[in-house]
């Protein structure tokens, strides 16, 4: 990577790199990302492909975890949920960051009554707990991928409308926000351009540890037979139907688990490793 | 403290209604006909006719919405399930209790332990204990609660066969849901002790302490843990929703007739009335118990009562 001399990122970079554990939770995200770009090259067996003769297997030599009980390969399957997964976390997380962010800012930015009403607004939402939010909307959406994302995020705009709306307050009296304003920038190119970037470190914290509670919520919904239907390999999913196999198959209930585990936390080192390495001061 | 009182539960009037807003509209605009639903596809057109006006869906929906509050509110009737036809008072009052109590042993389990666990972390940082604690609360935090429940369930009931794998009347029954669904608040709990008790630590006020010779015991628990507890009160608040939303998964883990299990049947028979009554009392409870705590926090640290004089 190319920085340039004492950039604020070749600092943060420079301090993440110090800090042992998140930088173990980035090496297993990267193999996570590269392991779900690369499913279909890397999965020895199609996640759909059912051979009866060999169903619930335990773990050999040709079926690394097991196979399940349509005879599934439980490694295959377990590949293309973490593609499954990371999608929806991301994905999830950016339609939380968007929604969320743009009225924050908007309530942060302008204040006054529709700052009042916005974040009115968001405490009614959080009174709801989230997970059930994510059931109820996942229950009026209906089933799938694409239902499953919008619940998700949805159910955790507010946390960032609240994160946002500080920020914005906290950057938008400084001296160079209104030096920009008295050189005639419009209140877009003011937020977009010089109160956004401030506000930056915590989003980028935020959104970390927010994919890995999007992959929590995902796997829960799947897991109660909202989210992402049988066929389709979700490791909550996986979890559910390998809830009949508890005795004799145990495996079939241990590997989707530890898949999803490992996911949440390197995504939570990565994230608290970020907080020290974005905001020195404030070390926890 | 009386006018903060007041001025809480007055707050708690909008919100109650935002909250019942969001549900209806959520379940108002969801495809499928709930006549069609409960009646079967081949019923005649007459008995679907007849159910709509029954149960009002024809109506606008402001005036359905209106209804649903009027009626809800202020005469305790939020509707008929649209599978048993029973009140869906009558069917979440059934289940209730199960679901609240499990959400309060959870809670009470995590703070009996997580504290404790928390302060001795906290005052003995980076010994063996604090280590292991540290890489158990880790786990606890990233771990799914449904997941814990099924290792338990393999554990505790496959394997050991000491503890039985559902229900929730006994105490062997309740053993292994209670410590499934108190799982990560436990660490989020303890987690939080620990932090904010080193913070506190580390005040000049303690050293004041230690240096006029107060014993470390008092210390801990006469300075330090009051202050400490202050943030640790707001987790615990917030873990009582979180845990009332959990139960769903831990309720359908043992098979726990709660409100979480009839919601998750209801969803899928598409008994709106059922859904939208559950969504409204768990939200409603989580609302009280935030009423509670902020009241307790108003009581515990007096910068806030000052503001309410």
């Amino acid at each position: 990577m190319i920085f340039r001399k004492n950039s604020m990122l070749r600092l943060t970079w420079v301090r993440l790199c110090r800090n042992h554990l998140a930088i173990v939770g980035l090496v297993i995200l990267v193999a996570l990302i590269f392991t779900a770009v690369f499913a279909d090259v890397l999965a020895p067996y199609a996640y759909f492909k059912q051979s009866l003769r060999e169903r619930l297997q335990a773990p050999s030599l040709s079926h690394w975890l097991g196979t399940d009980e349509f005879g599934r390969d439980v490694l295959s399957r377990l590949i293309y949920g973490a593609r499954v997964s990371l999608q929806v976390g991301l994905v999830a997380v950016s339609i939380s960051l968007v929604l969320g962010g743009s009225l924050g800012a908007i309530a942060g930015y302008y204040g006054g009554k529709l700052d009042h009403v916005i974040m009115r607004v968001m405490d009614i939402q959080l009174s709801i707990p989230t997970i059930l939010l994510a059931i109820a909307i996942s229950a009026a959406l209906g089933p799938g991928l694409f239902n499953l994302m919008i619940a998700v995020g949805i159910s955790s705009v507010p946390a960032f409308a609240r994160l946002l709306r500080a920020s914005v307050l906290s950057v938008k009296e400084m001296e160079f926000v209104e030096a920009a304003r008295a050189m005639g920038a419009g209140d877009l190119r003011i937020v977009a351009l010089h109160i956004l970037p401030n506000c930056c470190a915590p989003l980028i914290v935020q959104s970390t540890l927010r994919v890995a509670n999007a992959i929590l919520s995902a796997a829960s919904l799947s897991f109660i037979g909202l989210g992402i239907q049988p066929p389709f390999p979700e490791w909550g999913g996986m979890l559910s139907s390998a809830r009949g196999y508890l005795r004799g198959n145990a495996y079939l209930s241990l590997f989707p688990g530890i898949a999803i585990v490992i996911t949440i936390i390197a995504l939570n080192f990565l994230g608290d490793g970020l907080r020290d390495a974005l905001d020195p001061k404030q070390k926890r | 403290m009386l006018r903060y009182t007041l001025h809480r539960i007055l707050m708690l009037i909008p919100v109650v209604v935002g909250v019942a807003l969001i549900i209806f509209t959520l379940l108002y605009i969801t495809p499928g006909d709930p006549a069609r639903m409960a009646l079967g596809e081949d019923a005649p057109a007459e008995a679907v006719e007849q159910f709509r006006k029954n149960y009002g869906l024809d109506d606008p929906f402001l005036i359905q919405f209106s209804r649903y509050i009027y009626k809800g509110f202020l005469q305790g009737d939020f509707g008929r399930s649209y599978v048993t036809k029973n009140p869906v008072t009558v069917e979440l009052m059934n289940r209730f209790p199960i679901t609240l109590r499990l959400a309060f042993y959870a809670v009470l389990l995590g703070v009996v332990m997580g504290i404790p666990f928390g302060i001795i972390c906290a005052v003995k940082q980076y010994s063996l204990f604090d280590s292991v604690t540290m890489v158990l609360a880790l786990i606890g935090v990233a771990m799914p609660n449904f997941w814990l429940g099924i290792l338990l369930i393999l554990l505790f009931s496959v394997h050991l066969g000491w503890l039985p794998p559902s229900g929730f009347t006994t105490f062997n029954e309740m053993v292994m849901p209670v410590f499934t669904l108190s799982g990560g608040s436990l660490a989020i709990i303890t987690r939080m002790t620990r932090s904010s008790m080193l913070e506190v630590i580390k005040a000049d006020y303690i050293r004041t302490a230690r240096a006029k010779g107060q014993s470390e015991f008092k210390i801990i628990f006469r300075h330090a843990l009051p202050n400490a507890m202050i943030p640790v009160i707001t987790i615990i608040g917030m873990q009582f929703g979180t845990l009332l939303g959990g139960g769903i998964l831990t309720e359908s883990v043992f098979s726990i007739p709660g409100v979480g299990r009839l919601m998750v049947e209801s969803i899928k028979m598409r008994d709106y009335p059922i859904v939208q009554g559950g969504v409204l009392y768990i939200a409603l409870v989580y609302c009280f118990m935030n009423l509670a705590v902020d009241l307790l926090y108003a009581w515990v640290d007096p910068r806030i009562k000052a503001q309410y004089r």
